[in-house]
């Protein structure tokens, strides 16, 4: 076999590795003799020739692919079919198919110390919020230097403290209690590291290339979408978790927001701590309850994230009308939107890419 | 006769579908020599990536046109490499018997007029 040829086979198997699992154990190893058998030939006129075998099974490959995982989809849909297109799906089987889809169950959810362990990353950010706001009794200018260092530590101790949480759950190859942690400590780190930017920059003292940036905002990124993957390879549940956490750390930091100049909103800020809290309440009921239950849960999180978001841009608008900038509004809802259905989202893709490609029983 | 409304339902068959039944009107043939087969039925217009192939296949199993080679049927084959072999079922006999049926009354009806289509 030439080196040519073994590369081609080689491509050639990760082509049939793509195809559905059931496929995969029906077909997998005939096709792959096929292909042998018609590269064997091909490679006795020439290296084009072999090429060509390939570059034709390329061609038809997307096709064949979609062929394949529709074939899985219908039989998966309708077991009993046996005509090709012949996929025919009552109400009932529609209903049991989504509950069997949501249903999953967390590892953890009857121990209690875990469930509390596992709410407490928004409950810790909350207080430290509140706390900070409780310190500074006027606006910053005014305040004792030592009550401004009491001030911005007390935020820096819970942010640390979650900080340690996630990076703990990380050293403990994240386990399920750790997942809001991780979530919240990468939220909580990625905000803390755009402020500094932002601030280093128009203060001065700090300088980035654009090209450094970019870099670092591509690595934020990626990292969020590795540990994305990583926990939606559990299940939707797990993944949720995580985008809770995200999405609450991302609700608390606006409230954290309006206590910087020139808003200096200490007053709504107090209320970080009992949101806080209502996001606690609904992690560990996320947790303890019901599949059913945890969709409402995520629906409860997002209401009182817009709610926090439609707080945070009423306390901007004198300010961002002065400027005539637009309101915020809408894109922080999406975002955080967003944020908080990424999990989930992912958890059931994750979930049916790994149905159509299980091998076939 | 309710067989024949069956298989007439089916009709007409695709090209692909078409060609790899003929091919294994005669006798049981293994994926690489149904290629090979419906290439030079074809005369080289059709050559199947395993993909296509074998999606092919797979629809006229789950149909029961077609079925794997197995048991005694096989051991006479008495292929080195123990190869997969497919047949055509009695019932994709039928659907082929049917569609050249059809294809053959076209043709007559073709050659009806065949004097005004071509001068």
């Amino acid at each position: 076999m030439t080196h040519l040829s073994s590369i081609l086979s080689t491509l050639y198997g990760w082509m049939v590795r793509c195809y559905p699992g059931s496929i995969q154990t029906e077909f997998g190893e005939e096709m792959r003799a096929v292909y042998r058998e018609a590269s064997v030939d091909a490679s006795i006129s020439s290296s084009w020739d072999l090429l060509g075998v390939f570059l034709k099974e390329l061609w038809d490959w997307p096709a064949a692919l979609l062929g394949g995982y529709h074939e899985a989809l219908s039989r998966s849909s309708n077991p009993s079919s046996e005509g090709y297109g012949a996929v025919i799906i009552s109400g009932d089987t529609i209903l049991g198919r989504v509950k069997d889809m949501i249903s999953q169950e967390l590892s953890f959810a009857n121990d209690k110390r875990q469930v509390s362990i596992t709410a407490l990353p928004p409950l810790i950010l909350g207080l430290g919020i509140m706390l900070s706001a409780l310190i500074r009794t006027d606006v910053w200018y005014r305040l004792p230097i030592w009550q401004l260092y009491l001030s911005a530590g007390v935020v820096l101790l819970s942010g640390g403290i979650v900080g340690l949480g996630g990076l703990i759950a990380s050293v403990k190859r994240l386990p399920d209690w750790g997942l809001t942690w991780v979530g919240s400590a990468f939220m909580g780190v990625t905000l803390f590291v755009k402020v500094f930017v932002e601030e280093g920059v128009e203060e001065g003292w700090l300088s980035l290339a654009p090209a450094t940036e970019v870099v670092l905002g591509l690595t934020f990124f990626l990292a969020g979408v590795a540990l994305l993957i990583l926990t939606a390879k559990r299940g939707w549940t797990h993944a949720g978790l995580f985008t809770i956490a995200v999405a609450c750390t991302m609700g608390l930091s606006l409230f954290q927001s309006l206590t910087a100049a020139p808003f200096n909103r200490d007053d709504i800020a107090l209320f970080a701590g009992p949101l806080g809290l209502i996001f606690g309440l609904l992690i560990y009921i996320y947790i303890r309850q019901s599949s059913v239950v945890r969709i409402m849960i995520i629906a409860g999180v997002g209401f009182v994230n817009s709610a926090v978001a439609l707080i945070a841009t009423s306390a901007w608008s004198s300010w961002l009308d002065n400027r005539g900038a637009p309101s915020p509004l809408l894109p922080l809802i999406v975002i955080l939107t967003g944020l908080l259905l990424a999990g989930p989202v992912a958890g059931l893709i994750m979930r049916s890419i790994r149905r159509l490609r299980k091998p076939a029983a | 006769m309710g067989v024949i409304k069956d298989t007439e339902a089916n009709l007409p068959l695709t090209e692909t579908t078409f060609y790899i039944l003929l091919s294994l009107a005669n006798e049981p043939r293994h994926g690489y020599k149904i290629m090979k087969d419906v290439n030079e039925l074809s005369e080289n217009r059709i050559l199947f990536s395993t993909g296509t192939l074998y999606g092919a296949l797979r629809r006229l199993l789950q149909k029961g046109w077609i079925e794997r080679v197995t048991g005694e049927q096989s051991e006479q084959l008495n292929d080195e490499r123990n190869r997969k072999f497919y047949a055509l079922t009695h019932l994709g006999k039928q659907v082929l018997n049917a569609e050249v049926h059809r294809l053959r009354k076209l043709v007559q009806l073709a050659g009806l007029r065949q004097s005004e289509i071509l001068p």
